[in-house]
């Protein structure tokens, strides 16, 4: 059984996938919780993630699909960096291999969480080992070039859309995770739009010949899901976009659905409606990693006629809607974990009990 | 959820539900949607979130809404209606109350004077959940499983024979308890006086179904008739010709039982491979449903044939409830309830039921192990009883033939008994003898014990007994192709006797000057308390058990520490032997005594050593077993041309083996090696030294031994008075040859 974990972190994304061999991949990293805030009921994700490691202090694989704030907030106080020895303890967790998108190399100008980490994806790149890029744009050449490295050495590193990583296989892993986007386009232009060059994947897993499938489609828009649905069809690809599970893009944002957010109900876009439609397998499950649905009318994501819009498509499927601060309870959300075994996917239902209260601190008593 | 008015809840543990529901700090995958009530029940609806597979068997969906039935006065578990109209109703364990047309889910399987003790509120809800799961996962109803194996284990109960079912079903006896009937039937018939209250039995048989074909069992007559009628057009006339019969016209104020046999194939047109049973009864007498059939009046407690015939009824409204129908026990369901690995039967012979004999027949009895022949010639003696499994009652009676009525009371027709000696064959014990798959020789007798080894018609004997102390218990058994046999074995368990330190005091209380070892169960001087009889004979019985499964010999030894319980259990290494037949009489040397005599002599080498031989024997079969050869003592000479053994220390030490193997182990003879140029043939000297032991011991009747190790062969040479020497040499290069090696006549 494998497992993957999404975790109660407001409109922010971090998908942690434990495999049976015990190998993990950790698809963003964003500690968004306030802990001066009382009220605040995002998870500790920090601790949340070091418990499951149970000790471990290194992970096989940790990808960071853009380099924006709700993606890798705290990234560089819990991660072992290798281009800095401010960034290294022994309590930090080690990244075996870096995933990032060419952008996340590319791109000038940044400050903060993302500028820290272009520094290790840029030194990993550099030295040419632990990392793998995703797309490669003429630019990325010419970065190398511009340090005296030939591009041709650095060719194993890179991996472009419509391929697999070769990090992980179906013999020894249960799994393998096949690159939708970015396309190398998009960080070819004059301004990279992060959003649109974050990392979209479909995961396969494999249990006693059941395949379950997981889309992980970050923040990307929906003209770039357009895009990579035309492309996938153009290859004959389809079931690389067939999905058992799928963690909507953009915390349920519209506009990684359709041009117009709609009153009741978010319209697709024409190749959208195929994916969601057609493309999810019976008793699917849409996760939308964001703050709890109200139907209040608002800017921000999530956007409610969007989440109506998956909602009425995974109840049709026989399927669900999770909203990961609303799982299991909005007033008490706990990381979302499903279970990948022989009969698909299962979300894990565990009524709380004395077990949940043996297993934690008590309170203080006087 | 907050137009629900929760205060019209009477039942405390709706109430409970609802708190848990409502005030819960952690998820609990449950949420209310309204509550009502009855006179005697207060209805919570909700609706549960189960924890699911994507893939399900049955489906069952995220969301399933429920109403509870609670019981205002809690005399009852829940009841658990689906409030889906498409609930998969079929396919997943439901039941139906006459009362209402709803279907509810089977969902406790414990009587609530048990479930009431631990269901919470979140218990409840759990358990709910969990149904939910496994219902989806399939667990709770798999194809070729019987549609209704969870009758909830309040109902009705029908005890059937076991075996094939009756041809003809007779009630035997009716027991009631709080309401719920418990009613036995067989196949032949009873005389009505015997039975206090009457359930006259209409049976009727379906045509083969497929197996899973059928989704769901008929609740009413109409659904019967729809499931049988169309290959036996003539149910409604056959079962009115059955209410016709005098014996039913005459109980018209009874209610009827109505067996139905379902045969089950697995393919169209094949063979039936087993066959459900479902028994019911219905809300109508007989004479109601003969009213309504249009056969019958009722004239008070009679029915009357009617003339003309009326017209035929509503007969779905003659309801059928459910019985638990429980099939009784035959070996075969005895051994699968007990856990014993085997499908089969297993032919065995009890030779003795004393104390052992009897307690271990009927523990495995009880597990189904059998058939059994149970060999005795004693009778039953009041102090019997104490430690044998037979009462008062049987005082006076023999022993084997008391064992068998009991065992036949657990499981009928699984023993028969001979009232004989194995010393005394006859031709009922021999028939038995040669039947068997195993014999188990409970006799405490050596003799016994010899007897069943020289049987060659035994395909395999093992020997049950207790030390003298009644506190270590002994089973020594060949193996399936007897390559030794049990008085080989038997041989070695004394020597290991003699010399283990785990075995200290095992034999020590025997009476040497009687028996080797005593019965302790016939020793009235020394008591021996039941429950350590008991103890020791659960432990043999499981062994046994485990050994008509398995092929290999075995000699273990169970000592129970009676101030603790406490049981310490050694298996003691078993060797092959090398048997010489000679004129009358034969020797076996165990492998062990090959082994040690060509390792010392390795040592010894150049030199020649030797030292004596040890073993037992029995005079009255003529067989003698070579068990140990001991080292040369220190006093001894040994040279590369001659050895010469010395006595220091030898003595106190053979006494000492004979002591703790009560009298079993005695000093047989002489051995000594030879050195690699030398062959394995007695010398000059050698010569003297048999010679020597021929005018020492042929005069008082034990047999004697002489041995030569050489280097690639061993030399022996035995007599015993009454018989011509023998003399024989095993190969070294051959590893134990287990069978017999044929020896010279000398």
């Amino acid at each position: 059984m494998h497992t993957v974990r999404f975790f109660p972190i407001g409109n922010a994304d971090s998908c942690l996938i434990e495999l049976e061999n015990g190998r993990r991949a950790l698809f963003d990293f964003a500690d968004m919780r306030d802990p001066d805030d009382s009220n605040d009921k995002r998870c500790d994700l920090e601790k949340e993630l070091r418990d499951v490691l149970d000790g471990a202090k290194e992970i096989d694989v940790v990808a960071f699909t853009h380099l924006d704030t709700d993606h890798c907030k705290r990234a560089k106080d819990v991660f072992y960096l290798e281009h800095a020895e401010k960034y290294q303890d022994d309590e930090r967790i080690k990244i075996k291999t870096m995933w990032v998108p060419a952008s996340a190399i590319l791109e000038v100008g940044v400050t903060g969480q993302a500028r820290t980490l272009r520094a290790e994806a840029r030194h990993r790149f550099i030295e040419g080992k632990g990392i793998r890029v995703f797309s490669r744009p003429e630019k990325l050449d010419q970065f190398l070039r511009d340090r005296g490295i030939d591009p041709a050495k650095r060719r194993n590193l890179i991996s472009d859309a419509g391929t697999l990583c070769p990090e992980f296989n179906p013999e020894h892993d249960g799994v393998e995770f096949f690159v939708h986007s970015p396309f190398a386009e998009h960080s070819d232009g004059e301004l990279i739009v992060r959003n649109d060059s974050a990392i979209f994947m479909q995961a396969t897993f494999s249990v006693e010949g059941r395949e379950t499938k997981l889309i992980l489609s970050a923040d990307v828009g929906y003209e770039t899901i357009e895009e990579i649905v035309r492309v996938t069809k153009y290859h004959n690809n389809e079931a690389r976009l067939e999905w058992d599970i799928n963690n909507v893009p953009h915390h349920s944002s519209y506009k990684s659905l359709g041009p117009e957010k709609g009153k009741e109900e978010t319209t697709p876009a024409e190749n959208l409606e195929w994916l969601y439609e057609e493309q999810g397998r019976k008793g699917a499950i849409a996760i939308s990693t964001s703050d709890v649905i109200t139907e209040d009318e608002t800017t921000q994501p999530p956007h409610f006629q969007t989440a109506a819009y998956y909602r009425r498509v995974t109840k049709d499927l026989g399927g669900d809607f999770i909203v990961t601060m609303e799982h299991p309870k909005s007033d008490k959300p706990k990381p979302l974990i499903l279970e990948i075994g022989k009969s698909g996917s299962t979300v894990r239902k565990f009524a709380g009990s004395s077990a949940t209260i043996i297993s934690t601190a008590a309170p203080r008593a006087g | 959820m907050s137009d629900i008015d929760f205060s019209i809840l009477r039942s405390e543990r709706a109430r409970a539900l609802a708190a848990y529901v409502l005030e819960s700090v952690d998820a609990t995958f449950a949420h209310i949607t309204s509550v009502s009530m009855t006179e005697s029940f207060d209805l919570v609806d909700l609706v549960l979130e189960p924890q699911l597979p994507q893939d399900r068997v049955i489906p069952i969906l995220n969301r399933e809404p429920v109403r509870l039935f609670f019981s205002v006065s809690d005399d009852a578990a829940p009841s658990v209606l689906s409030l889906r109209a498409d609930f998969p109703t079929g396919l997943v364990h439901t039941t139906r109350y006459s009362f209402m047309k709803e279907t509810f889910l089977c969902v406790w399987e414990e009587k609530w004077q048990e479930l009431r003790r631990s269901l919470t509120a979140q218990a409840l809800i759990e358990r709910l959940r969990t149904w939910f799961t496994r219902t989806a996962s399939g667990e709770l109803h798999q194809e070729g499983q019987p549609l209704e194996p969870l009758i909830p284990a309040a109902s009705h109960t029908l005890i059937i024979p076991a075996g094939r079912f009756p041809s003809t079903w007779h009630v035997a006896a009716v027991s009631e308890s709080d309401g719920i009937y418990t009613v036995i039937v067989r196949e032949g018939a009873v005389a009505a006086e015997k039975v206090p209250l009457q359930f006259p039995i209409f049976f009727v048989e379906l045509p083969p179904q497929v197996h899973g074909s059928l989704k769901s069992r008929p609740y009413d007559l109409q659904e019967l008739r729809q499931l049988v009628e169309p290959s036996d057009e003539s149910f409604l006339a056959g079962f009115a010709d059955w209410l016709l019969l005098e014996a039913q016209l005459e109980v018209a104020d009874k209610h009827a039982l109505i067996v139905v046999l379902l045969p089950k194939m697995r393919e169209a047109g094949g063979e039936p491979e087993q066959t459900e049973i479902w028994a019911f009864s219905t809300n109508e007498t007989i004479g109601t449903i003969g009213e309504l059939l249009g056969y019958t009046y009722n004239e008070g407690k009679r029915a009357r044939l009617r003339v003309p015939r009326g017209p035929v009824g509503e007969t779905n409204k003659i309801t059928l409830f459910g019985w638990r129908v429980v099939q009784r026990l035959d070996r075969s369901a005895a051994r699968r309830l007990a856990g014993h690995a085997s499908q089969h039967d297993r032919r065995l012979v009890a030779v003795g039921a004393g104390a052992l004999g009897s307690n271990v027949l009927i523990n495995m009895v009880h597990s189904g192990i059998g058939p059994w022949t149970v060999i005795d010639d004693d009778l039953v003696l009041p102090h019997n009883t104490v430690r044998q499994v037979q009462g008062d009652w049987a005082v006076g009676l023999p022993k084997a033939e008391s064992a068998k009525a009991m065992a036949n009371d657990v499981i009928p027709e699984t023993v028969v008994s001979i009232c004989g000696n194995v010393l005394k064959r006859d031709q009922a014990i021999n028939a038995a003898f040669s039947e068997a798959d195993l014999i188990l020789d409970f006799s405490a007798s050596p003799a016994a014990l010899g007897n069943i080894a020289d049987d060659v018609s035994v395909k395999r004997a093992a020997s049950v007994f207790f030390n003298p102390d009644g506190t270590d218990l002994v089973i020594l058994a060949e193996d399936a192709e007897r390559k030794l046999k049990l008085d080989e074995i038997e041989a070695q368990y004394f020597f290991a006797v003699g010399t283990a330190r785990v075995l200290d005091g095992h034999l020590a209380s025997a009476r040497l000057d009687l028996v080797r070892y005593a019965n302790a169960c016939q020793d009235l001087s020394r008591p021996l308390p039941p429950w350590q009889v008991q103890t020791l004979c659960g432990i043999a019985a499981g062994k046994l058990a485990a050994l008509t499964e398995t092929d290999s010999s075995l000699a273990c030894i169970w000592r129970l520490n009676p101030a603790t319980g406490e049981t310490r259990f050694l298996s003691l290494k078993i060797h092959d032997v090398h048997r010489h037949v000679f004129g009358g009489w034969h020797i076996a040397v165990s492998q062990a005594v090959l082994a040690d005599m060509r390792e010392l002599r390795r040592r010894s080498l150049p030199n020649e050593t030797g030292g004596v031989l040890i073993g037992s024997f029995d005079a009255a079969r003529r067989v003698v077993h070579v068990v140990a050869a001991l080292p040369a003592p220190p006093d001894s000479r040994q040279t590369p041309t001659y050895f010469i053994r010395g006595a220091k220390d030898l003595k106190p030490y053979v006494d000492g083996l004979s002591a703790r193997s009560a009298g079993s182990l005695s000093y047989l003879g002489e051995w000594h090696s030879h050195p690699d140029a030398a062959p394995a043939k007695p010398s000059g000297d050698d010569e003297k030294v048999f010679q020597y032991l021929r005018d020492n011991i042929r005069p008082s009747g034990f047999p004697y031994v002489m041995a030569i190790c050489g280097s690639n062969e061993t030399w022996l040479r035995a007599g015993w008075f009454g018989n011509s020497d023998g003399e024989g040499t095993i190969g070294h290069s051959t590893r134990a040859s287990p069978g017999v090696k044929p020896g010279n006549d000398a």
